[in-house]
């Protein structure tokens, strides 16, 4: 009888291992998730930002890549990493023809938390589109 | 025989209670860190996505109407944009002269806020808001536009 009851106490004692092991997984797993969720909205809404700022500064319309990073580094904090590609296009004979395409910042994606946003943009001259344009910046948390 | 068996299930029971009350235990305070610590990154979320709303209507609109700086008595919306990312000293100035609450109410933050505007440099041009910066909770979100013909960023506040 004795040898029983042991057997039920050893029992019940592997059940509470067990349930004390499976809540801590659910609380280290819980607490691995990312706290700061709104992170990643911000860096994007940063990202179309720095897009809206150097179409609406007319740095896009120069073509320039020294210009264009050199604003580009002033608006990025030192917590983020940056890649950006500006396309511009040519419109001929009903099509559009890539001619320029600049590329800033750091070649690779560095990040599996990368945001990137998107901005379609024209470039006048004499009041007639010149180019039109389609410029992409990727950011990330260093 | 009988006086054993009983003393021998009794010890069973006292370990099979005492287990029960800490297996109880651990989780009912695991239950309470668990919802405390969940209620509090909602409050959290909900702070930080209010500044970024609330970061958006000042930077991205004109408001309503979109010359409300002339004629601040109809103003519906604020905005303190001429277009997208491209603020108006004119809008900024009128919204700094609007009583505190009104400006919460306009931009959509229930608790408090404060924000400036600095160059590039560092170099601070404009403050408007509450600036005690006090709270348990704070929220910092910054933005870039464009302020004359020189890139400006907005670092807003949320806190309370």
């Amino acid at each position: 009888m004795a040898r029983r009851g042991f057997v039920f106490t050893l029992d019940a004692l592997l059940s509470v291992i067990t349930l004390v092991g499976f809540l801590t997984a659910i609380y280290f797993l819980s607490s691995q998730a990312p706290y700061d969720a709104a992170s990643g909205i911000l860096m994007k809404k940063r990202a179309g930002d720095a897009l809206a700022v150097l179409d609406a500064s007319g740095v896009l319309a120069t073509v320039n890549e020294t210009a264009i990073n050199s604003s580009l580094e002033q608006m990025m904090t030192e917590a983020n990493g940056y890649r950006a590609t500006f396309d511009y296009y040519y419109y001929w004979n009903d099509g559009f023809d890539k001619i320029y395409s600049l590329e800033i910042g750091t070649p690779q994606q560095a990040s599996s938390n990368a945001v990137m946003s998107q901005r379609e943009f024209l470039v006048f001259e004499s009041s007639r589109i010149k180019y039109y344009g389609i410029g992409r910046i990727w950011i990330w948390e260093k | 025989m009988h006086a054993r068996r009983g003393q021998s299930n009794s010890i069973d029971a006292l370990v099979a209670t005492a287990a029960f009350v800490l297996c109880l235990t651990f989780i009912l305070s695991f239950w309470s860190i668990t919802i405390s610590s969940r209620a509090e990154m909602v409050k959290r979320s909900r702070l930080e996505y209010s500044a970024i709303a609330a970061s958006d209507v000042l930077i991205k609109s004109s408001g309503t109407p979109s010359n409300w700086e002339d004629n601040i008595t109809g103003l519906k919306m604020i905005g303190l944009a001429s277009s997208p990312n491209v603020l108006s000293l004119n809008k900024l100035s009128n919204f700094s002269a609007l009583d505190y609450s009104i400006q919460k109410t306009m931009i959509g933050i229930d608790l408090e806020y404060y924000f400036y505007l600095e160059y590039a440099n560092g170099t601070k041009i404009f403050s408007n808001g509450n600036s005690s910066l006090s709270g348990s909770q704070i929220t910092v979100i910054r933005r870039i536009a464009l302020l004359g013909n020189e890139t400006v960023s907005m670092v807003l506040f949320a806190y309370g």
